[in-house]
């Protein structure tokens, strides 16, 4: 279909035939002018002599209008320049989906909008995170983004002002500089994410990290409260009931606790609104979602849920220092838990969350245990047993006296973008256990990342372990396994498999590890597929008796050997 | 004389005519060019039954070396007969004339300092060094060592900043070529020193040793105290157990007055000229792993620093010599040039630092580029995982670099032909033909897919 136009007004036309020899060059005009570059004589001739039509004077001239039409609507693309473009185009005889995607193509679309045309964390303490959050508007659409260090939710947006918050983990590196794309029906719009880091060697040292609440970009017409803004409850006296409100200054453990009562800790949709955490619980129906009051909450005694429910902590605390886990969960539910902070501290010993069976969904939760415990005792953050299943997405692990995470029996747990760091042992999988890891970041624990053992089967994709005391990944045991694009580096190891492991190692990068980049020992049997070790003593090294299978790995400036095998180690290089 | 080349050669023909007398004599033989120069004869002293087979081997190892036996003077035919009579020799192809000894070139300071008064520059030294690191990383690549790195085994075109690394029919594979020579004393590792056989990573000490000879025109090693009376024992305790860099930080054995104080002015070159990597390689070969070989680096490590090291290069308004611009030490009005002490003078050079993504959308700091008036930024310095090459002439330049004295600030033009994108304050697009002022802090990218650049200072 044609744009209607008057054939007649424009007198220097082509005709139909030159036309649609000339057409199919609008699309490589709308490429050229969106890469920025500026059209010239010399690409017009080009393109003209793809279409054979170099001697072709008026086509040349028709070219170079088209040219000069989409480069105007490239530097001022408003509303209004995209239609006048569109019709001037269509006047020219173009057919109508051609033109539309020219334009789109070479300036945003017109029906999205965004309150920031960028987002910019400036600088930002590398393993931290850090939330900033912008509003966009004008068409439903979806949002993408492929960096592991940047996370944005929702997922998907409507026509109406949707605020989406962009959550930024900072890596051990120099700058970030990541994508969101906002793709709508119409069209694509980019929004670059930019934050300089500050300091590998920070990472060693950083406090606990736990979930941030969200600020807005300055730009951004809605601005989130103060994350550090005391909750603005009334202060009563210390110790009424069973739990207490902390403010949150006073969420580090050697802090000072100012402890106050809430009027209202837990209210319950269409229930009514209850005064402690383990009235709410007792009281509330099956399924039913428990609403937190913003704040530190101190338990007397752990928790035990059996019913399912879903807690929104609204980014609250909750603290026990009596022994046990400072909630169990028992029996064939699903729990969903939400923003909420988990510790269990003092010398009692105990952990911070226990799934014995059921389905557990943590989003945005912060675990940790231990802290001044006997070391003996519990001091895991969370134990999945039995024929439990955890599912964790933007998660915090951490400052935890043993595991970080203990799986153990046939416990299924799926990690997405989740830190596991400053534990003894970032996570353990025993057993039968099936861990699954995509995109984590696991730092600076003082023995393994991870480390799978038992009969467990695991898998990991992507995702960053480093810093930690011994190796990033460690398979041993019987266990298996698959690891594929994770960045191991600055442990002892990167990553290790030795006693009767069967793993597949493919695309990971292991560098600067203070031994080997990849170490497989005993009789573990390995495929070790395009990996990249580098910086390391030993890039791949094998110590066991096994064949194993290499291809494609490459390995350089590792200052001991890039491939290094002894005893009766016998590797299968197809190539390095 | 008439020698006859054993078949199995490289283009070699059968039979050369070599001069009566030769061009060079050596320990184990006599060195001698062809009348065209195509190619070196050594005829050794001893006819060593196994040498033929030896050679073979290494004659055959070296078939697919591509662009890099530029670098080397790989054997290329064996020598069977000399004028009818039985005789062992190797072939190789002759350095062109221009070609000398690297050690007449460095072996002190006054003689640098004469091929200085001729005209040649510090930077032609620096190729010299990257050509050697190449030339020692092919034959590591292969799974072999040198054996006997010492400047007298490298030749140098001074003119050019060309090397060629010869005395390459010793070559030695662990458990098929043994070694034949241990090496030269000051050079050679401090365990071969003491008894143990040259392997590659006695090779990665004398390499380190032979480069910052190079780049320092000096032995950093060399002994400054008297040991034993006996020469040979005395040389076995500096070299060997007591071997000592001029430069420790703790031990200060071998240390002389003058290192530090400019060439020009009677002093000796300090590795502390040269940029923050090559000085991280110097303490690691020959501090750290000094006798503890294993923690020596490797070679691809100093080839690699030697070349990036080319972006931090500037020239003294003075002395117009050629010095690493000293952007590591913090004061900069203490920043001067290593040759004759000429003291920095704003505008000072514009440092910026270029990383790449390592992970998607994580950036990571590779190498610095030092940036002054007049001076391109080569698209070399735009690519993931590129090195400068070993020449920039005719080189594709992404951009210029200029001094707007107005706003007392470097201003970068792009001249890549697409676009770059600045990420600090404003997300805006710096199109082909406009600039950046490189203001401290200042973040932007080279292109979708290149380097990003952050400007240090």
């Amino acid at each position: 279909m044609s744009l209607p136009g008057s054939a007649t007004s424009v007198s220097t036309r082509l005709s139909p035939e030159r036309l649609s020899i000339l057409e199919p060059l609008l699309g490589a005009l709308a490429r050229i002018i969106s890469n920025g570059r500026p059209l010239t004589e010399e690409m017009l001739r080009t393109l003209l002599k793809g279409v054979e039509l170099e001697s072709d004077h008026a086509a040349r001239k028709e070219l170079e209008r088209w040219g000069d039409l989409l480069s105007r609507v490239r530097s001022a693309p408003s509303s209004a320049n995209r239609l006048a473009t569109a019709e001037a185009l269509g006047l020219r005889g173009l057919h109508y989906a051609p033109v539309l995607l020219a334009v789109n193509l070479v300036s945003p679309c017109e029906a999205l909008e965004t309150s920031a045309k960028v987002v910019h964390f400036g600088r930002v303490k590398a393993g931290t995170r850090q939330t900033l959050q912008f509003d966009v508007w004008g068409a439903a659409g979806a949002v993408f983004f492929t960096s592991s260090f940047i996370h944005v939710t929702p997922h998907r947006f409507g026509p109406e002002r949707t605020t989406l918050q962009v959550e930024l983990r900072a890596a051990p590196c120099s700058t970030i500089y990541a994508c969101v794309e906002l793709l709508s029906v119409d069209g694509k719009m980019i929004i670059p994410v930019i934050a300089e880091c500050e300091g590998e060697a920070a990472i060693a040292t950083l406090p606990p990290v736990r979930p941030s609440v969200p600020q807005s970009i300055p730009t951004a017409p809605q601005v989130a409260e103060d994350p550090t803004k005391t909750p603005s409850a009334t202060l009563s006296a210390a110790g009424k009931a069973q739990s207490a409100l902390i403010a949150p200054s006073a969420l580090s453990p050697q802090g000072p606790q100012v402890v106050t009562t809430p009027d209202v800790a837990v209210t319950i949709e269409g229930i009514g609104q209850f005064a402690t955490i383990e009235e709410a619980i007792e009281k509330a129906p099956p399924e039913a979602t428990l609403k937190l009051n913003q704040g530190t909450y101190v338990l007397q005694q752990p928790l035990m849920i059996t019913k399912p429910l879903r807690i929104e902590g609204n980014h609250s605390s909750l603290l026990c220092r009596a022994a046990g886990s400072v909630i169990t969960f028992s029996g064939s539910h699903v729990w969903r838990l939400s923003q909420l902070t988990l510790s269990h501290e003092g010398p009692e010993g105990g952990n911070a969350l226990e799934l014995v069976s059921g389905r557990l969904v943590l989003q945005g939760c912060s675990i940790q245990a231990g802290a001044g415990s006997s070391p003996s005792i519990g001091g895991n953050g969370l134990v999945a047993k039995g024929q439990s299943r955890l599912e964790a997405s933007l998660c915090f692990f951490t400052h935890c006296q043993r595991y970080g995470l203990l799986l153990l029996d046939s416990a299924e747990v799926i990690l997405d973008t989740c830190t596991i760091d400053h534990n003894q042992t970032g996570l353990f999988a025993g057993d039968s256990s099936h861990p699954k890891l995509s995109s984590c970041f696991c730092l600076s624990n003082r023995t393994d990342g991870l480390l799978f053992a038992g009969k467990s089967v695991g898998r990991v994709d992507g995702g960053t372990y480093e810093a930690n005391g011994q190796a990033g990944i460690v398979l041993a045991e019987n266990s298996r396994g698959v690891v594929n694009r994770a960045i191991c580096r600055k442990n002892l190891h990167g990553i290790e498999a030795r006693d009767s492991t069967h793993l597949k190692l493919k695309n990971n990068t292991c560098e600067e590890n203070r031994e080997c980049g990849i170490l497989i020992g005993d009789s573990s049997e390995a495929g070790l597929i395009g990996n990249i070790c580098t910086g390391n003593v030993f890039g791949i090294r094998f110590t066991g008796y096994k064949e194993q299978k290499l291809e494609g790995n490459r390995c350089s400036l590792n200052t001991g050997s890039d491939i290094a095998y002894e005893d009766a180690a016998r590797p299968n290089l197809k190539s390095r | 004389m008439i020698v006859t080349i054993a078949p199995g050669s490289r283009d070699v023909p059968q039979s050369l005519e070599i001069p009566a007398t030769p061009n060079y004599t050596g320990g184990e033989g006599n060195t001698f060019f062809t009348a065209d120069r195509r190619f070196a004869v050594k005829l050794y002293h001893t006819n060593v039954p196994e040498k033929p087979a030896l050679l073979q081997a290494i004659i055959d190892l070296g078939r697919d070396l591509g662009e890099d036996e530029r670098f080397l003077a790989w054997p290329l035919g064996v020598v069977i007969l000399k004028d009818g009579r039985a005789a062992i020799g190797v072939v190789t192809r002759a350095a062109p004339a221009a070609f000398g000894s690297l050690s007449k070139l460095i072996y002190n300071s006054q003689w640098a300092a004469a091929q200085f008064i001729a005209g040649r520059s510090w930077l032609d030294y620096l190729k010299i060094a990257r050509a050697t690191a190449a030339a020692v990383r092919v034959v590591h690549g292969k799974g072999m060592a040198h054996g006997d790195l010492h400047p007298r085994n490298v030749l140098a075109d001074p003119v050019a900043g060309q090397a060629v690394l010869i005395d390459l029919d010793g070559l030695i594979v662990k458990g098929f070529l043994p070694p034949q020579v241990k090496g030269l004393a000051g050079v050679m590792a401090p365990e071969v020193v003491m008894g143990t056989q040259p392997n590659e990573i006695s090779d990665r000490h004398a390499l380190a040793v032979l480069l910052l000879w190079t780049l320092l025109l000096r032995n950093v090693m060399m002994t400054q105290t008297c040991l034993d009376e006996d020469p040979m024992v005395d040389d076995y305790l500096g070299y060997g157990a007591k071997a000592c860099f001029s430069e420790h930080p703790t031990d200060k054995c071998n240390w002389i007055g003058s290192i530090g104080t400019p060439l020009f002015r009677h002093g000796v070159l300090s590795y502390k000229m040269l940029t923050p990597k090559l000085q991280n390689l110097a303490e690691r070969a020959l501090i750290i792993g000094l006798h503890n070989p294993t923690k020596r680096p490797q070679v691809m490590e100093w080839e690699r620093a030697l070349a990036e090291s080319y972006d931090a290069l500037m020239s003294c308004s003075v002395c117009r010599q050629s010095f690493f611009y000293p952007y590591w030490i913090e004061t900069r009005e203490q920043r001067q040039c290593p040759f004759c002490g000429t003291r920095c003078r704003p505008p000072y050079p514009a440092v910026l630092e270029l990383q790449e993504e390592r992970a998607k959308g994580a950036f990571v700091a590779v190498r610095r580029v030092v940036l002054y008036d007049g001076l391109p930024l080569f698209s070399d310095a735009a690519q993931p995982g590129s090195l400068p090459p070993l020449t920039r002439r005719g080189s594709p330049i992404a951009a210029r670099t200029s001094w707007d004295g107005s706003q007392s600030v470097y201003i970068l033009s792009n001249a890549s032909g697409h676009p770059w994108r600045l990420l600090s304050d404003t997300y805006a697009e710096v199109p082909t033909g406009a600039s950046v002022s490189l203001r401290r802090g200042v973040v932007f990218t080279l292109g979708d897919g290149k380097r990003l650049v952050r400007v240090v200072e």
